[in-house]
C-alpha cells in the first residue's frame, strides 16, 4: 500500500515543485511532510491533534466560565445537563477535561520545543566538534540517560515551588538527553560524509554547517524526536501531578486524575471522573506516535517497502 | 575488559552526579521547608537526630566542601536520615522493607515484557505483512500512549471493582503472615498479576516495535541472504543469523529501559497500593518527607545502575566484536 | 526448447558435461508498481570445470542472474521466462526442502563483500560447520575436523576455526567465505565480484587460490565483474552484459582480440594493462622529455610530515603512524599521483593537505606560506582557495539536500567578489568547463548519474579558482565506463589553467594514464617516485615491483609462483619492519635524475 502511495505522491509533487524535473524522481527529494500526510495513519494523527488543539484554544467559548465551579450535587454520571457527569465536589468534568487540554498540550508541546532544541544543540556540537568536547558531552548526556527519570523527576519537583514553571523546568531537564543521544547519533554519521568534509574544505563556517548542511539533513530524526519529547512531556506531566507535585489548584489532566483517585472514583466506581482525562492523554499520545510511526515508514527506506537490496552497488 | 572498565567508570560518575543532586537541592532550594519542618518537629527530635539532619540538609555552618565530604560519607555507610512521616525509623530500614516488593513488581513485568516483546516482534519481521505484523504493532502502540498508572486505574477499576476477579491493592491479603508456604506464594501471584500485567501491556508495543524494525534492518543484511543460499533451515536463519544480531542493539535498549519501568512501576504501585518504594515514595511527598525521597531516589539509582552494569556483562557475552578484539 | 526431457540426457552426450543452462532469460523486478526488466533474453551455458566470465557494469544485471540461480531474487523480482537448468535439476520447478537442498550442494556463491556476507557473530568455523550439520547430517565433531580440513585447504590456518569474522583481514575473510562455498564440492560455484574489496596483491593470490582449487576439485566457475582485464586472465569464455542484455559472447581471448561490440571495446579501453609494451592500447602521453624539462614553481611542499592516530581504549593506547615522515613536492601544473593500497596513508596525505586532519609533525609550505605555524588551528580562507578538493565518492559528496547551484555558488559566494546575478553566471560557466548542461543546476544531486555527480564536484573544486585540486580516488567508485572521462577532464583541466593535481588511486593504470609523475606509498611510507613511466616500467623497489606485477593483465605469460610470491612479501616485510625501529630521516637514492627510491630497500 506504502509503495503504491508514494509511487503516484511522487510524480505530483515532482510536476509542482520543479517543472523541469523527469517525473521519476526518487521519492526522498519530496517535501517531507506532505509525504508524512499521504500516510493515512499520520493523517489520522493530525486530525487527532489538531482537534485537540482546537478544543483547547476555544475552552473560553464551549465552556466559559470557572471549570473549578461546582455546578451541579456531587458525582452526577453523564447526562444531557453534564455530558461527562460531575465530580464528588460537582464540578462538570467536560469542562475540566477541555480546560484541563490547554495546561497539558501547552506545557508538552513547550516541553518538546525546549528538550528537541536543548538536544540538538548538545548533540550537533558534540558530533560536529567530536573528541574532548564530544567526550565530555556524551558522559553528561549518558549520565542524565542512566540516572532514573520519575524518582529525579520527583525530588526535582518535591523541592522546587510547584507551579507550570517548574514543571517545564524539571521535565526539560530529565528529558533533553534522550534527543540528545538520537540527535548526536544521526550527527556523527553525517560528520562522516564527505559532504560535510566538502563544505570545510570549500571554507564554510563550523555554524554554517551545523545550520546549513547538516540540519537540513537531520529533518525528520528532529521531527521523530520532537514527537517523543512531546509525549513523555505530556505523560510525565500528568504523572507528577498524579503524584499531586503539580500545582494541584490548576487544571490539567493529571490533576483531574489526581483529584478522581483522591476522591475514592475508583472504589465508588465513578469511572466517568477519571476516563475522559486518561482517555484524551491516550489519544494525543496515539496521535502523535501515528505520526512518528509514519516518519520512521517514511524516512527508512527498509521499512518502507521491499526495496531490492541486491544490485543496489554502485 | 577494558569496555567493561568504561562501562563501571561511567556508573560510577553516575551515581556520584545523582549523589551531587541530592546534596545540592537542599541547599538551594528556596524557602528553607527543612528548617520548618525541624521547627514543626521540636519536641520529639532527640539532639542527635536534630543534628543528622542538620547536616544531611547543609543547616550547619561550616564550609560547603567539608559538608559535602561528609555527606558522601554518610551515604557510604548508609546513614540517609530518619524519615520523618514514619518517626522514628531510620529511611535505610524503611526503603529495606519496601525494596523487595518493588523488585518483584518490576522485574516479573520488565522480564515479561521484553521476552514477550522481542518474540513477537522477531515473528512479525519474519513473517512482513503477516497477520502478526498487520495488527499488532498499531494495537499496542495505541495500548502504549496510555500512561501507566491510568492503565492501572482501569485495570484495578475493572478486574478489581467490577468484575471482582483479582484483588483490587496491596501485594497480598491483608492479615496473610509471610512465608514461603505454596498457599502465601500464591496469594502473592494472585495480587502481582493485574500490577504486572498493566506494566506489560505498556511497554510491550516498544520492544516489539523495537525488535520488528531491527529485524527487519538485519534481514537485508548479506549475511542473511548468504545463509539462505548456504540450505540452512527457516528457523536457523530466522534465530541463529537474523535474531541472534538483532538482539544486540535490543539488549542495549534494555538498559536504556530500566529507568522507565522503573518509574511506571512506581506509578503502577501508587495505584495498586502496593507495598512497594513507589508507594513508599508518594507518602513521602504527601507528607514532605524529604529524607525519605532522597534516600529513595539514591536507592532506585543505585539499582538501575547495578542492573545496566549487568547487563553491559551480559551484552559482552553476546557480542564478539567487544569481547575478543 | 526450453526445457529439455530430464529423463534422457545420455540422448545428448554434449550436455553431459553442462552444469548449468541458462536459456532465453528474463528476469524483471517490481519497483514502485512498474517492472523493470533487469536482465533480458539471455542465455549461455557453463560446462564442468570451466570459468565462464559475465562482464559488465552495476545495473547490468549480472548480479541479478547470479541470484536467480540461486533463487535468491527476493520478494520484488521473478523470472518471466526462460529456464535455468542446473544438470538435471529446473531451477524455476524447484521449491521448498528440495530447494533447501539444491542450495549449496550443486551451487554455491561467494558474494562481493567478505564482511558482509559473514555472520559477525558466528565463529568461522561453525558457519562451516552448520553447513555440514544441515546438508550431511554429519556429527559435530567430523563437521569440525572437516571445517578445519577447509580452512587449510583455503590457506588459512586451522587453528583460526574459533576466530570471528572481525578478527580477519579483508583477504582472509574471504577465502574464509570460499572455504564454506567448497564445503560440499558443488558443480558450480558463483563468484560476483569476489576480489573488488580487496587490494591487487591479495586479488590476485586469492584469484590464483582458487584456480589451483578449480584444478583440484574440478567445479565450475561463473565469474562476475566489471574489471575485464582480470575476467579476460582467469576466464575460457565470457560475456558482455549491458542494460541486462549479453551483448557479445565468446572466447576471452577472442573478444578481447576482437571486441565485435563497441561497448566491449570500451571497456576493454578502460581497462588497459599497466605495462602498454606488450600492447599497443591506450598509450600514454607522458614522456622522458616532458619530464626533463625546467620545472615550474613549488605550489605544495610536504617535509617529514607524519601523522599518528590513536586508536584502543583509555588503558591500551595504541598509536598506529599513518604516515611515516613524508617528504615530496608538487610543482604548477603538474599532476602526482600518489599510489598504495588501501590502509597505506595516501587519503591520510590527502586530508592533510586539505587540512581536515592535523599532523602530528612535520612542515607543511603551501604557496609559500608555512601553514602548520602560521595557519594553526584553522586553516585561513585563502588556503582554501588555494586548495580544493574532489572526493572519492560522488554519492557522499555531495548534500542530498541542496541542488547543484548550492554546490557552485557558495565557493563563488565565499572566494570570489561577485554579486548575485554574477554568480549565477560563473555557476553556468564552471558547468560548461566541466561538460555538464547548465540547465542541472536546478537538480539535486541524485537526479544525476555518478559520473555527472563527480564532474559537478569537480566544478566546485573549481570554483574557487583554486591553484591545486587534490583528487582522492575520483574514480573509484564510478562505472568504468565513466572513469576515463573523469580522468581526462582533469588532464584537461591541467593543460588549459595550469591547476596541479595530486591524484590518489590504488590504480596504477589510471596513475600512468593521467599522472606525469607518481610516487608510491605503503605502510605510511613514500617508497619509490618519478615520472609515472620510470616507476611502472623500470620499478626498483621491491614493493612497487609486487604491485605492478599483481595487476590484472589479460596477456599475462608467466605464471604466478607461490613461493616467489611469498619470498617477496617476506622482503617487504623485512624492510617494513626494520623501518620502523629506526627513527632516522629517511634518504631517497636517485636512479634518473627524477627517479628516486627509499633507502631502506638498497642492500
Amino acid at each position: 500500500m506504502s509503495v503504491q502511495n508514494s509511487g503516484s505522491s511522487m510524480l505530483t509533487t515532482a510536476a509542482t515543485s520543479q517543472p523541469a524535473a523527469p517525473a521519476k524522481a526518487p521519492r526522498y527529494r519530496d517535501h517531507l511532510a506532505l509525504r508524512i500526510l499521504r500516510d493515512k495513519r499520520a493523517l489520522t494523527g493530525v486530525i487527532i491533534l489538531v482537534i485537540f488543539v482546537v478544543v483547547a484554544l476555544a475552552a473560553p467559548l464551549l465552556e466559559p466560565g470557572d471549570p473549578r465551579a461546582s455546578v451541579a450535587t456531587g458525582s452526577e454520571s453523564p447526562s444531557f445537563a453534564h455530558l461527562l457527569g460531575t465530580t464528588t465536589k460537582g464540578e462538570d468534568v467536560l469542562a475540566l477535561l477541555i480546560w484541563g487540554a490547554r495546561s497539558s498540550l501547552g506545557i508538552g508541546f513547550t516541553v518538546g520545543a525546549l528538550a528537541t532544541l536543548v538536544g540538538l544543540l548538545i548533540g550537533l556540537t558534540s558530533a560536529y566538534f567530536g573528541r574532548v568536547i564530544d567526550d565530555i558531552l556524551s558522559v553528561v548526556t549518558n549520565i542524565f540517560l542512566l540516572i532514573p527519570g520519575l524518582p529525579l523527576l520527583i525530588i526535582l519537583a518535591a523541592f522546587l515551588p510547584p507551579g507550570p514553571g517548574t514543571i517545564v523546568i524539571v521535565l526539560v531537564i530529565t528529558g533533553w538527553a534522550g534527543s540528545a543521544r538520537v540527535v548526536r547519533a544521526q550527527a556523527l554519521s553525517l560528520r562522516g560524509k564527505d559532504y560535510i568534509d566538502a563544505a570545510v574544505v570549500t571554507g564554510e563556517r563550523p555554524l554554517t554547517i551545523m545550520i546549513r548542511e547538516m540540519l537540513p539533513n537531520m529533518a525528520s530524526i528532529v521531527m521523530s524526536t520532537f514527537l517523543a519529547c512531546v509525549i513523555f512531556g505530556i505523560g510525565a506531566q500528568a504523572g507528577l501531578e498524579f503524584l499531586g507535585l503539580g500545582d494541584v489548584s490548576a487544571v490539567s489532566w493529571g490533576t483531574n486524575l489526581f483529584w478522581a483517585s483522591n476522591e475514592g472514583s475508583l472504589i465508588r466506581g465513578t469511572w466517568w471522573t477519571f476516563v475522559p482525562s486518561g482517555a484524551a492523554i491516550a489519544l494525543i499520545a496515539f496521535s502523535l506516535a501515528l505520526i512518528n510511526y509514519a516518519v520512521d515508514e517514511v524516512t527508512n527506506p527498509r521499512l518502507a517497502g521491499r526495496t531490492k537490496w541486491k544490485d543496489r552497488r554502485r | 575488559m577494558a569496555y567493561i572498565l568504561r562501562r563501571l567508570g561511567y556508573y560510577l560518575v553516575a551515581f556520584w552526579a545523582s549523589l551531587s543532586i541530592n546534596f545540592m537541592l537542599p541547599r538551594l532550594m528556596p524557602g528553607d521547608p527543612v528548617g520548618r519542618l525541624l521547627g514543626q518537629m521540636q519536641g520529639t527530635l532527640t539532639d542527635a537526630q536534630v543534628e543528622q539532619f542538620r547536616h544531611l540538609f547543609g543547616l550547619d555552618d561550616r564550609p560547603i566542601w567539608l559538608q559535602y565530604i561528609e555527606y558522601i560519607h554518610d551515604v557510604f555507610t548508609g546513614r540517609l536520615g530518619i524519615s520523618t512521616s514514619q518517626f522514628p525509623v531510620p529511611v535505610v530500614n524503611v526503603i529495606g522493607a519496601q525494596l523487595g516488593w518493588t523488585i518483584l513488581l518490576g522485574g516479573t513485568a520488565l522480564i515479561i515484557a521484553v521476552v514477550l516483546g522481542n518474540l513477537l516482534g522477531i515473528v512479525a519481521a519474519w513473517r512482513r505483512g503477516g497477520i502478526l505484523d498487520r495488527v499488532f504493532p498499531p494495537l499496542l502502540v495505541f495500548v502504549g500512549s496510555f500512561p501507566y498508572f491510568f492503565i492501572a486505574m482501569i485495570a484495578l477499576y475493572l478486574f478489581g471493582v467490577n468484575l471482582k476477579w483479582f484483588p483490587i491493592g496491596q501485594a497480598f491479603t491483608l492479615g496473610a503472615a509471610p512465608s514461603f508456604s505454596g498457599q502465601f506464594i500464591g496469594d502473592v501471584i494472585w495480587h502481582l498479576v493485574v500490577p504486572a500485567g498493566t506494566i506489560v501491556a505498556v511497554s510491550l508495543g516498544g520492544w516489539m516495535l523495537g525488535m520488528r524494525n531491527t529485524m527487519i534492518g538485519t534481514a537485508a543484511e548479506d549475511y542473511i541472504t548468504m545463509a539462505r543460499a548456504k540450505g540452512l533451515r527457516e528457523g536457523r536463519i530466522m534465530y541463529r543469523y537474523a535474531a541472534r544480531n538483532a538482539m544486540l542493539p535490543s539488549v542495549t535498549a534494555f538498559g536504556m529501559s530500566i529507568g522507565f519501568v522503573v518509574g511506571g512501576a512506581l506509578l503502577t504501585e501508587v495505584v495498586f497500593a502496593y507495598p512497594g518504594i513507589g508507594y513508599q515514595l508518594l507518602r513521602a511527598v504527601q507528607s514532605l518527607d524529604y529524607p525519605l525521597m532522597q534516600g529513595i531516589f539514591l536507592t532506585l539509582t543505585a539499582a538501575v545502575l547495578a542492573a545496566n552494569f549487568l547487563i553491559d556483562i551480559v551484552y559482552v557475552r553476546l557480542d564478539p566484536r567487544v569481547r575478543v578484539r | 526448447m526450453t526445457t529439455l526431457p530430464a529423463t534422457d540426457p545420455a540422448t545428448r552426450p554434449g550436455d553431459a558435461d553442462v552444469v548449468l543452462d541458462v536459456r532465453n532469460l528474463t528476469i524483471e523486478y517490481d519497483v514502485n508498481g512498474r517492472s523493470v526488466t533487469a536482465v533480458d533474453d539471455v542465455s549461455f551455458t557453463i560446462r564442468r570445470g570451466e570459468t565462464f566470465g559475465l562482464a559488465g557494469e552495476s545495473g547490468s544485471g549480472k548480479s541479478t542472474i547470479a541470484n536467480a540461480i540461486l533463487k535468491l531474487l527476493g520478494g520484488n523480482g521473478r523470472v518471466v521466462s526462460g529456464s535455468i537448468r542446473c544438470g538435471d535439476v529446473e531451477i524455476g520447478a524447484l521449491d521448498g526442502e528440495e530447494l533447501r537442498a539444491f542450495r549449496w550442494n550443486r551451487v554455491s556463491m561467494v558474494f562481493q563483500s567478505a564482511m558482509n556476507s559473514l555472520n559477525p557473530v558466528m565463529t568461522v568455523g561453525d558457519q562451516i560447520i552448520d553447513v555440514f550439520t544441515t546438508h550431511r547430517r554429519m556429527k559435530r565433531a567430523e563437521a569440525a575436523r572437516r571445517a578445519r580440513m577447509l580452512l587449510e585447504l583455503v590457506g588459512i590456518d586451522p587453528k583460526r576455526t574459533a576466530a570471528y569474522p572481525h578478527q580477519l583481514s579483508g583477504g582472509m575473510r574471504q577465502r574464509a567465505v570460499i572455504a564454506i562455498a567448497l564445503a560440499l564440492e558443488p558443480d558450480l560455484l558463483i563468484m560476483d565480484e569476489p576480489t573488488t574489496a580487496l587490494d591487487v596483491v591479495v586479488q590476485q593470490e586469492i584469484i590464483n587460490e582458487i584456480k589451483e582449487l578449480q584444478a583440484r576439485l574440478g567445479f565450475a566457475i561463473l565469474f562476475i565483474t566489471h574489471d575485464l582485464s582480470l575476467m579476460v586472465e582467469i576466464s575460457q569464455r565470457l560475456g558482455v552484459m549491458r542494460h541486462g542484455a549479453l551483448l557479445e559472447m565468446g572466447s576471452s581471448a577472442e573478444v578481447y582480440a576482437n571486441p565485435r561490440h563497441a561497448y566491449t571495446r570500451q571497456l576493454i579501453e578502460a581497462f588497459p594493462p599497466v605495462r602498454p609494451d606488450r600492447s599497443e592500447i591506450a598509450q600514454p602521453q607522458t614522456s622522458g622529455e616532458e619530464a626533463a624539462a625546467p620545472r615550474a614553481d613549488v605550489v605544495v611542499s610536504l617535509q617529514d610530515v607524519t601523522k599518528d592516530f590513536a586508536s584502543g581504549s583509555m588503558f591500551s593506547r595504541r598509536t598506529n603512524r599513518a604516515v611515516n615522515r613524508a617528504t615530496f613536492e608538487i610543482y604548477a601544473g603538474e599532476i602526482m599521483a600518489l599510489v598504495g593500497e588501501s590502509g597505506s596513508g595516501k587519503s591520510t596525505i590527502a586530508r592533510i593537505l586539505a587540512r581536515l586532519e592535523q599532523p602530528t609533525s612535520g612542515r607543511i609550505v603551501v604557496g609559500g606560506i608555512d601553514v602548520l605555524r602560521d595557519e594553526r588551528r584553522r586553516a585561513s580562507r585563502r588556503y582554501r582557495k588555494y586548495v580544493q578538493m574532489v572526493f572519492q565518492d560522488p554519492f557522499g559528496s555531495l548534500n542530498p539536500t541542496k541542488r547543484v547551484r548550492h554546490f557552485l555558488e557558495r565557493p563563488l559566494a565565499l572566494h570570489a567578489d561577485l554579486d548575485a546575478s554574477q554568480r549565477r553566471e560563473r555557476a553556468t560557466d564552471l558547468m560548461r568547463s566541466v561538460e555538464l548542461d547548465p540547465a542541472l543546476l536546478d537538480r539535486h544531486p541524485h537526479e544525476l548519474s555518478g559520473g555527472q555527480r563527480q564532474r559537478v564536484a569537480v566544478a566546485r573544486a573549481l570554483a574557487a579558482d583554486p591553484t591545486v585540486i587534490l583528487a582522492d580516488e575520483p574514480t573509484s567508485m564510478l562505472d568504468v565506463s565513466v572513469r576515463m572521462g573523469v580522468l581526462q577532464l582533469l588532464r584537461r583541466l591541467r593543460d588549459e589553467r595550469g591547476i596541479s593535481i595530486l591524484y590518489i588511486t590504488h590504480d596504477l593504470v589510471s596513475a600512468r594514464f593521467v599522472a606525469d609523475t607518481t610516487i608510491v606509498m605503503h605502510r605510511g611510507v613514500l617508497v619509490e617516485g618519478g615520472t609515472s613511466s620510470e616507476v611502472m616500467d623500470t620499478p626498483q623497489h621491491p614493493y612497487t615491483r609486487l604491485l605492478v606485477s599483481a595487476a590484472p593483465d589479460p596477456l599475462r605469460r608467466t605464471p604466478f609462483d607461490r613461493e616467489e610470491r611469498a619470498r617477496t612479501r617476506a622482503e617487504i616485510q623485512a624492510i617494513a619492519d626494520g623501518r620502523t625501529t629506526a627513527g632516522e630521516k629517511p634518504r631517497h637514492v636517485f636512479i634518473s635524475p627524477t627517479h628516486w627510491i627509499r633507502d631502506d630497500s638498497v642492500q
